[in-house]
């Protein structure tokens, strides 16, 4: 029987290497895959302990609000990261020291 | 076991196995069509847990709306379908410790917490009418907040990438 433990293991795993992405990648775009992994993991938690808590529904709004954030959140950092692949033809976050002091 | 057992432990492997491959693949492209598994194993988990409407929403918004953004930022930018992500040593080791930390803090909460739900009550999701319902009472003020936001950043990010004049 799949009980919460199961959905709470699988969402920890892609939280973690949602993280790993992030400390470990240079690349721009590889960061952002690692933000969307690990909000993934969080909106997989929000429905897991609705559905087990006996009311679907709020855990699948939050999710929903979690969609539509990550969509404006996509938007907005591929922009600043063509304009910055524009300005200095990479998109190596350590070489984004522009407005260092 | 039961199918949805079965289906389970498919997706979770699935969801994981290709997690794995986006924090560590060596092209960047392949990175993005990993994500793409992701995406996938985590909408057939919605799926068993009876959120229908937030499965197709995850292949519409996901799949077909995020990833087809990521691979056009791939491809866009000259040369990075085939760019190898160097990852520094040091970098490398210290992230990887890091995720190992945050792994067993997750795992030390996780075991020792008492899960009083073993069994999923008898439940068959809210469906496309009850959260249309939640949204237009329960959830208005942050329906209506989304709303505003979504339009600010999508206009945001039609300035960000306008042709300068």
């Amino acid at each position: 029987m799949i009980g919460i433990e199961h959905y709470t293991v699988v969402s920890g795993l892609l939280f973690v290497i949602g993280l790993t992405t992030v400390m470990v990648r240079r690349n721009a775009i590889a960061i952002l895959m690692g933000v969307e992994l690990i909000l993934n993991a969080a909106a997989l938690n929000f429905v897991a302990f609705s559905r087990f808590s006996g009311a679907g529904g709020p855990g699948e709004v939050t999710a929903l609000f979690v969609v539509v954030l990550a969509v404006a959140e996509a938007a907005v950092a591929l922009a600043i990261i063509l304009n910055y692949f524009k300005l200095l033809g990479s998109v190596d976050v350590d070489e984004a020291d522009l407005m260092k002091g | 076991m039961t199918w949805e057992t079965v289906i389970f432990y498919l997706a979770a492997a699935l969801t994981v196995g290709s997690a794995l491959m986006v924090a560590f693949s060596r092209r960047l492209i392949n990175a993005g069509f990993a994500l793409l598994a992701t995406f996938g194993g985590v909408a057939i988990l919605y799926g068993l847990l009876g959120a229908s409407f937030l499965a197709g929403t995850q292949v519409l918004l996901y799949i077909g709306g995020i990833l087809v953004l990521l691979i056009f930022a791939i491809v866009l930018t000259k040369n990075m379908e085939h760019a190898r992500i160097s990852m520094t040593g040091i970098q490398k080791v210290l992230g990887v410790i890091m995720a190992a930390v945050l792994a067993v803090v997750l795992w030390i909460s996780f075991s020792g917490t008492e899960w009083l739900v073993r069994t999923p009550p008898d439940f068959a999701g809210a469906g496309p009418e009850g959260i249309g319902n939640l949204f237009m009472t329960d959830y208005i003020l942050p329906f209506e907040a989304i709303s505003v936001l979504l339009l600010i950043a999508l206009v945001g990010a039609a300035y960000m990438v306008r042709r300068k004049t």
